[in-house]
């Protein structure tokens, strides 16, 4: 194998492709594999539940292929000087020379025949979506994904076509969150749930104006492709929750209000509510006006009031700060408009400038 | 303040129970513990088996070395509970100002109830007294101007022993006595002791304080005030408790996942029951196993919500189970539950997806009446190991 490259591609798909190696120098899925064959170098990433591969423009004088370790080759790349870069393996040896005009460095390699092949996905269908839209929604709905191991499947992020339209979903039962967008070209229905990581890598990926991404899915797996990167994921097993069912339909109480006032109400409450009610704020709605307040033993108490759009009846409900406060900040348009089922039961909360978005609080009992 | 405190220690209090209930263990030694041929301690023995070098805490098997002819006896432990909270009845007629030790001992300040009852000693003989005629078991006790003499007082004299120590007198009662008796004078703290040639009680009196504190820290200040027999301790009912927890050693190591959990379940019961008991709940729990080689492990992990249902605490404690038994015969098995907070001051988060239907609290309740009712034996749950009374 022998090619060239710039430096700053090379950093770039070191970089990306690192995230998902182990941060051991050595062992299973801590290695790189490296392909190059016209004109093009290939970088991929296995780790069997999460696979990242980075395909990137270079000179290539001979094809060839070599698993290095990940992490140091990603520290080689970033410590070279700006310009070309070769890499090089020489003939009959397990080495990876990498070299500019001035400086070379040969790391220890060994063969790709043993590296975990990406899987085939058979059986799929396919969608094209609009990048940005897809990181938009993914987005949106990720701060409801549970993080308790206990209950895997609530880890993963819903994806669900139905009639050309693609919904994502994320639950962790204290939380939820949910949004839907027509996307044309999605024609077979599908409900499949991918891993919280996997969704947060394609976050970090996607590009805010990422232009068009293709994603494909099979039985086990996602494949989802943009610019030179392919993210192959195995998808969550087991069936997600129907949270639809658990939706009410009659409210007691609602009111309406610009999410930014509560929101930094609750970072007021959050200075005195640390201790054993463990960040827990209290709110009451009457005739007009929301109050909020907090109090600990340990630190004292707060109180605040706004005039709010009240319709109903007088609610008394108490939160923990941190579960409102990620739901208030997913509105990314206009008001807020929360519905009550009462004290102890769910609040609803859609955004007046985006309806196909909802999100849903539980709150807080002293028990 | 002059205070009158009293300590009341039972003498033999297991042995002496069983003599109490089952008259052919009269007059002979007996162990109470358990079998010789399991690995248990001795936990109390009755006068006629000490004669014989039997101690408590004593392995069975070296009991049973030492004292063939003893009785060996399975504790009861319900049933020394039920004495034991009749003797603090009694105690409680005297003042309401008691502090429970352990099962068989307890301070109580009658500072106050002197113009009532007479003088503390008075009292005391009382207390013993009506303990002998209504209960027919014997106890010693100490009357003191403090809970650390009132302690030392009522071990001297062993059983049905009754010392008062005047306040004047309390220096002279302490002198000749050995520096062991000292709160927090464990072996080590004693080799230091003999070390600098102190012995007795009398000979930390007359030590130099900054000699003390030189070798013991700050602990050598507070050696220096006790052996003066000063201690301005308090008698109350300790109630901040940290933790609640149970624990069970094996008679014979277990390697079983299934008896394990069966077991697990009867602890996390018995935990649920003395939380509701205390209307805490807790919110983090603690899993604790040791292997047959003494090697001991402990785990912990948050509950989900400050609870006090076993289930929800067998739940936790299970999981832990799984990721720490690596399938080797364990010895001991442990659950406790910390983190508490009293009833109604506790948040938590209600969950979409479990909506609480109130179901398993009724049932708790009700099994909690009918325990309260017929014993804490009556029920249990299916899956539950079978144990004799403790």
């Amino acid at each position: 194998m022998r090619l060239v490259l710039s430096s700053a591609d090379l950093v770039y798909a070191a970089n990306t492709v690192g995230r998902i190696i182990s941060g051991k120098v050595t062992g299973p899925s801590s290695g790189i594999r490296l392909t190059a064959e016209e004109n093009r170098l290939a970088i991929t990433a296995n780790d069997q539940e999460l696979a990242i591969d980075c395909n990137i423009a270079a000179e290539v004088a001979e094809s060839g292929s070599i698993v290095v370790p990940g992490r140091l080759f990603g520290e080689a790349v970033r410590r070279f000087p700006a310009g070309d870069i070769e890499l090089h393996i020489p003939e009959g040896r397990q080495v990876l020379s990498i070299s500019s005009v001035s400086t070379s460095i040969d790391l220890l390699g060994m063969s790709s025949v043993n590296f975990p092949e990406l899987p085939d996905i058979e059986d799929y269908s396919r969608f094209q979506i609009s990048g940005a839209l897809l990181k938009g929604m993914m987005r949106q709905v990720s701060f409801a994904l549970s993080h308790d191991d206990m209950r895997p499947i609530l880890t993963g992020m819903l994806w669900e076509s139905k009639a050309g339209s693609l919904r994502m979903v994320a639950a962790d039962g204290f939380k939820v969150a949910s949004r839907k967008e027509e996307v044309v070209s999605a024609e077979e229905e599908f409900r499949v749930v991918l891993p919280g990581r996997t969704t947060n890598e394609l976050i970090r990926l996607l590009d805010d104006e990422e232009e068009n991404a293709e994603v494909a899915l099979g039985r086990n797996h996602v494949m989802v492709k943009f610019r030179e990167l392919t993210l192959i994921s195995r998808l969550l097993e087991g069936n997600y929750i129907n949270v639809d069912q658990y939706l009410p339909s009659k409210f007691v109480t609602e009111a309406v209000f610009k999410p930014k006032v509560l929101l930094e109400a609750l970072e007021r409450a959050a200075v005195v509510a640390k201790d054993g009610h463990s960040g827990t704020v209290r709110i009451n709605f009457k005739e007009g006006v929301m109050a909020v307040s907090a109090q600990s033993a340990e630190y004292g108490s707060h109180f605040e009031e706004w005039p709010v759009e009240i319709t109903g009846e007088r609610l008394e409900i108490l939160f923990n700060i941190k579960v409102l406060s990620e739901v208030l900040k997913s509105v990314e348009a206009g008001d807020i408009h929360l519905k009550f089922t009462g004290s102890l039961g769910p609040c609803i909360g859609v955004c007046a400038g985006q309806a196909n978005y909802w999100s849903l609080a539980m709150p807080v009992r002293l028990s | 303040m002059r205070r009158v405190i009293i300590h009341l220690d039972m003498d033999a209090f297991f042995a002496a129970v069983e003599q109490l209930d089952n008259p052919e263990l009269r007059g002979k030694p007996i162990i109470v513990g358990g079998s010789p041929d399991n690995r248990g301690v001795v936990a109390t023995c009755s006068y006629e088996a000490r004669r014989f070098g039997v101690r408590s805490a004593m392995p069975l098997s070296e009991a049973k070395r030492r004292c063939p002819d003893c009785v060996f006896v399975r504790g009861r432990m319900s049933r020394y509970s039920e004495i034991s909270r009749s003797v603090f009845a009694i105690m409680a007629d005297y003042s309401p100002q008691m502090e429970r030790v352990s099962i068989d001992e307890a301070f109580l300040d009658v500072t106050k109830s002197e113009p009532l009852f007479g003088p503390g000693a008075q009292i005391g003989r009382t207390i013993q007294q009506r303990i002998t005629d209504e209960l027919g078991l014997s106890a010693s006790v100490g009357v003191a101007p403090n809970k650390f003499v009132a302690k030392v007082a009522s071990d001297l004299r062993k059983p049905q022993g009754l010392v008062v120590v005047p306040p004047e007198q309390v220096v002279s009662f302490l002198a000749p006595l050995g520096i062991e008796r000292i709160w927090g004078v464990g072996p080590r703290a004693a080799q230091i002791l003999h070390s600098l040639g102190l012995y007795t009680i009398g000979d930390v009196q007359k030590c130099r304080v900054e000699i003390l504190s030189d070798r013991l820290g700050v602990y050598g200040q507070r050696l220096h005030e006790l052996s003066h027999g000063l201690d301005e301790r308090p008698v109350a009912e300790q109630d901040d408790v940290k933790s609640v927890g149970h624990e069970h050693t094996f008679d014979s190591d277990v390697s079983n996942i299934e008896v394990l959990r069966g077991v697990l379940l009867h602890l996390a019961s018995k935990v649920g029951r003395r939380l509701r008991k205390g209307q805490v709940k807790g919110k983090t729990i603690t899993l604790k196993l040791r292997y047959m080689d003494f090697s001991t492990f402990t785990r912990q992990s948050p509950l989900p919500g400050a609870t006090d249902l076993d289930l929800d605490i067998y739940h936790a404690a299970d999981k832990l189970l799984v990721r720490l038994f690596d399938g080797r015969p364990v010895r001991l098995i442990g659950v406790s539950v910390s983190n508490l907070a009293p009833e109604g001051e506790n948040a938590e988060q209600l969950d979409l997806f479990h909506p609480d239907t109130g179901k398993s609290r009724r049932l708790i309740e009700t099994m909690d009446r009918i325990r309260n009712k017929h014993g804490d034996g009556i029920i249990s749950y299916a899956k539950e190991s079978e144990f004799p009374p403790e």
